[in-house]
């Protein structure tokens, strides 16, 4: 009899393309909401797309509660404290975030408080630990490539720990995702580079790692098939929108491929690259992507495979030798990193980001072993495999 | 589940890799493997530099749960037919607690099978089977089982 079994759950309602936003007070009003808390940061602010949402609600007849523009690119248990409190003096009813992974992490972590009660994150830190459905959360991407608009976790630092802790729940999950390409038309050619490759990664390793399931698998090409599609002709003509929506739905669907089937190695090492030196989380998952395939790639030989025509086409897949089409996906993937390259100067190599010192290697290795998405890599990495990986993305031999 | 739990309560404080891990974990941490609804559930709790085994029982309560979703599962996963991480993978396991107290729980799990079980039954077990030299192996394996019967019940700290 088969072991096989899988789940797979994705609750939210997304509304994707021209004008979504104007969509957004008729689903509020189905929910019985009246008074949202806007959540944002000062830079999405600026560059006026809380704008969009506020003439939505205007056209409506409305107007959007408070607006909190104040959220830090590192987000952390006092900023998420705060806001809790503000909601509940101004007698908020539900929350429509509007940003990146750090507001939209923000928003996930304000509405435990503000819907399990309570003052302090600390109780709800680990999975599983919300046993109620949640106040109605509206999450509203400007990049396309977290894919948090419909994943079940949040991640915050921990002000006194200085630590980041995970909360995982499926009633973190938003009610509503907007995709409307007027939110990340702004986005400069490296951001949307970086995240573009941040979504792309979501998508290989959902596709290559052990949680993998048919229906992830589904979400995962087609997310694969948009990036590689979408992303050169954004970076050629950043106001495609067109294009910008491409990327901005194939980011989502990346987002419920791993939020269903999880990720892997790239995750765990770019998750401490990104704690000890800083680095952009897309650029981290840019820089180490090719490196990890190549380190699972005997376990993930046909699934790699597999992914070929997405990456490049159908005929380029057709005319590829079966036995070579693993290698050809893993350079075709070097191919497109090296493209945005010539267009970004998106880093290759870990000496070019200028972020990272050699020293620092061994402490990212340190924290890559007691990452949780090291679990569902194909293959067992520890400290000193993990290390050899940064040690060949840190030298540039292989361009 | 009595020999898991014993098992790795005796590894913890003869085996150097196992204890190694656990530097990892917060003294104190109550650690629990059980099956959905009404166990049984196996308890565990970290010292500070051992695991102490506080039993088995019908209910439990632990500041980490490892809980199967049905017995069936528990029971693949103790007659060593599949790997945490593919338990995990296939959702009949359920994380209560913070993830990276798992990731290295999963690790010592990992490391008494390897010690304890030949290297073809070990390998259905494990992720990645470990360099190790046969005389080692064997020497903590003795050291274990022969512990196991002696490895009492004791009282949360």
């Amino acid at each position: 009899m088969t072991s096989r079994y899988y789940e797979f759950y994705c609750p939210v309602k997304i509304l994707a393309g021209l004008k979504a936003l104007e969509h957004l007070p008729a689903e509020l009003a189905e929910r019985g909401c009246a008074a949202p808390m806007v959540l944002t940061d000062k830079g999405v602010r600026d560059a006026g797309l809380v704008k969009h949402v506020e003439i939505a609600f205007e056209e409506a007849g409305l107007s959007v509660g408070p607006v909190f523009d104040d959220i830090p690119p590192d987000s952390s248990t006092d900023v998420v404290e705060g806001i809790a409190r503000e909601f509940r003096e101004r007698n908020c009813d539900s929350l429509i975030a509007v940003g990146g992974g750090s507001v939209l992490d923000t928003a996930k972590a304000v509405n435990i408080l503000v819907s399990e009660g309570g003052e302090s994150l600390r109780a709800y830190v680990g999975a599983h630990k919300l046993t109620r459905p949640l106040k109605p959360l509206v999450a509203i991407a400007t990049t396309a490539g977290t894919g948090s608009e419909v994943t079940s976790v949040a991640v915050i630092k921990d002000t006194h720990k200085q630590k980041k802790d995970a909360f995982q729940s499926s009633h973190l999950m938003p009610a509503v995702a907007v995709i409307d390409p007027r939110m990340t038309l702004t986005v400069p050619p490296p951001i949307t580079a970086a995240t573009a490759m941040d979504a792309l990664t979501h998508a290989v390793e959902a596709y290559t790692c052990i949680a993998k399931n048919p229906l992830s698998d589904a979400y995962a090409t087609a997310a694969i098939q948009k990036i590689v599609t979408a992303l050169p002709l954004v970076l050629e003509k950043p106001g495609h929108t067109d294009a910008r929506l491409d990327l901005a739905e194939a980011a989502t669907m990346a987002g419920i491929a791993f939020s269903n089937s999880m990720v892997g190695l790239v995750h765990a090492i770019g998750h401490s690259l990104g704690a000890v030196c800083h680095l952009h989380h897309g650029t981290c998952m840019s820089l180490l992507l090719p490196y990890v395939l190549e380190y699972n790639f005997d376990a993930i030989r046909d699934d790699l495979g597999m992914l070929l025509p997405f990456l490049t086409s159908d005929d380029i897949a057709r005319a590829t030798p079966p036995e070579q089409r693993a290698k050809a996906a893993i350079a075709a993937i070097r191919d497109l990193r090296d493209k945005i390259f010539d267009a970004t100067q998106l880093p290759r190599s870990l000496s070019e980001s200028g972020k990272v010192e050699q020293s620092q290697l061994a402490r990212i290795a340190d924290l890559s072993v007691d990452d949780g998405s090291l679990m569902f890599n194909p293959v067992e990495a520890d400290r000193s495999d993990i290390m050899s990986i940064l040690e060949k993305a840190w030298s540039e031999s292989d361009r | 589940m009595r020999i898991v739990g014993r098992g790795l309560a005796v590894a913890s404080r003869i085996d150097s890799d196992i204890a190694f891990e656990l530097q990892h974990l917060p003294a104190d941490l109550a650690i629990a493997m059980r099956v959905y609804p009404n166990g049984p559930c196996c308890l565990l709790q970290h010292t500070g530099s051992d695991l102490r085994y506080l039993g088995v029982s019908d209910s439990c309560s632990a500041d980490m749960e490892i809980i199967f979703k049905h017995l069936q599962h528990a029971w693949l996963l103790y007659t060593f037919q599949e790997d945490t991480p593919t338990a995990f993978a296939r959702n009949r396991i359920v994380l209560d607690g913070e993830v990276h107290h798992a990731t290295v729980f999963n690790r010592c799990l990992s490391r008494l099978m390897t010690l304890i079980l030949p290297r073809l039954i070990a390998e259905r077990a494990v992720k990645r089977y470990p360099v190790i030299a046969l005389r080692d192996k064997f020497s903590l394996a003795v050291a274990i089982y022969l512990r196991i019967p002696l490895e009492r019940r004791r009282p949360a700290l």
